[in-house]
Formats: structure tokens, C-alpha cells, sequence
């Protein structure tokens, strides 16, 4: 019960850190602040169990519509 | 116990709030597409003849929905690889980051959302056809 609760107030505000990221990001804010709340979004996200996608679970989605095979060649 | 029922419901609409926080448009594309491709492979399994590789395709609508589910999974999985496509998502295999220019962001979000609802209703038939046959297989069996 208390843990599914810390990890609901944590996932609640991720996207927040993640607003203020892109807030921070538009405004041009300085690299040392964007990587701290870069961090942060990472962290809030490991340990609330969401995270982005990475490139080989989004290529792992993919059917390549030549892997289904090719026409034979006709004779 | 009403001051336990009331911190169940504040715990209740924290998850809620936390489960439709936790969502994002790449979140949205991967659940739609994970399930997608489950139901694409599962009906290639069962249906080599639809595979150009092994002959002439038959003009069946099952072949047909096929062909146009492969087609439309790939665009909307190259759709949301150039949403996500930041430099570290791109070279070291990152996570998913779509770009910081709004105006960007917007474009690519539009086309990944586009290409995710483009493929739904071809989905959704390929179920209707195959869960439509099986009726019929059955219908036959029971009628001899």
C-alpha cells in the first residue's frame, strides 16, 4: 500500500520534471540545469517503472514487408 | 473506517491521475503497435499462401488485409523512429526522445499519430475476417 504510493506520487510528478524540461529547454536555460533535470526525468522514470522507449524496442515493432518474401521470379 | 475509505479514494485518484500522466505519444504508439504486430504474425504463421514467397497470392481477403497490415505497421514503426529520433536515440541506442523544436515535435507527432490510426481499422477487420471464418469453420463442422 505505501509503496504503491510513493510510486503513484513519483509517476505523478514526472510530468512535471518532464514539463519543466521542455520549459527549460525552449528558454535556453543553462546546460549544467538541463542536464540536473535531465537526470531527474531518468531517475523519476526508472523508479516509477516508465521509461521511454529505446531504439531496439521500437525497430523490434517493425515487420519488414520484404521479410514476408518476395515474389518468385517468373520463368 | 470512513477516514480509511477516504484515503483509499485519495490513493485511487492519484493512480489514476498517475496511470493518464504516464502517458505519452511514443508510450501510446509502442502499446498499439506491440499489439498489432502480435496479431499480424500470429495470422503470417497462419497463412503461408498469402506469402508471396511461396506462389501466386491468392485473391482472398484475408491475403489482402494481410499485405495491407505488413505495409502499414512498418510506416507507422518508421513513423515513430524519426519522432524519436534525437542523437542519442539514433547513436547510442537511447531512449526515445522526440525533437525539442515544437514546431518539429508537432509535424512528426502528427504523422506517428496519423500512422498508428491508419493501421487500427485494417487491424481491427483482419480480426472481423479471421474471427468470421472461424465461425464459419465451425458452423461447418457442427453441420456434419
Amino acid at each position: 500500500m505505501t509503496l504503491a504510493a510513493v510510486i503513484a506520487l513519483l509517476q505523478w510528478s514526472l510530468p512535471l520534471a518532464e514539463a519543466a524540461l521542455a520549459a527549460a529547454t525552449k528558454s535556453k536555460a543553462p546546460q549544467e540545469f538541463l542536464d540536473a533535470l535531465q537526470g531527474a526525468v531518468s531517475g523519476l522514470q526508472k523508479v516509477a517503472g516508465i521509461s521511454e522507449p529505446t531504439r531496439a524496442q521500437v525497430l523490434a515493432l517493425d515487420i519488414d514487408p520484404a521479410a514476408w518474401g518476395p515474389a518468385p521470379a517468373k520463368s | 473506517m470512513p477516514k480509511q475509505r477516504s484515503l483509499l479514494v485519495i490513493l485511487l485518484v492519484l493512480l489514476a491521475l498517475a496511470w493518464f500522466s504516464g502517458c505519452t505519444p511514443e508510450r501510446d504508439a509502442v502499446r498499439a503497435l506491440g499489439a498489432s504486430k502480435g496479431t499480424i504474425e500470429a495470422e503470417m504463421g497462419k497463412h503461408g499462401e498469402c506469402n508471396p514467397a511461396n506462389g501466386t497470392v491468392p485473391a482472398t481477403q484475408i491475403c489482402s488485409l494481410l499485405g495491407k497490415a505488413i505495409a502499414f505497421q512498418h510506416t507507422a514503426v518508421l513513423a515513430l523512429d524519426a519522432y524519436c529520433s534525437s542523437t542519442d536515440y539514433l547513436a547510442n541506442h537511447g531512449q526515445c526522445l522526440p525533437p525539442t523544436d515544437p514546431a518539429a515535435k508537432k509535424e512528426l507527432q502528427t504523422k506517428l499519430t496519423v500512422a498508428v490510426q491508419d493501421l487500427a481499422p485494417i487491424i481491427n477487420n483482419l480480426k472481423s475476417v479471421v474471427n468470421s471464418t472461424k465461425t464459419v469453420s465451425i458452423k461447418t463442422v457442427g453441420g456434419k
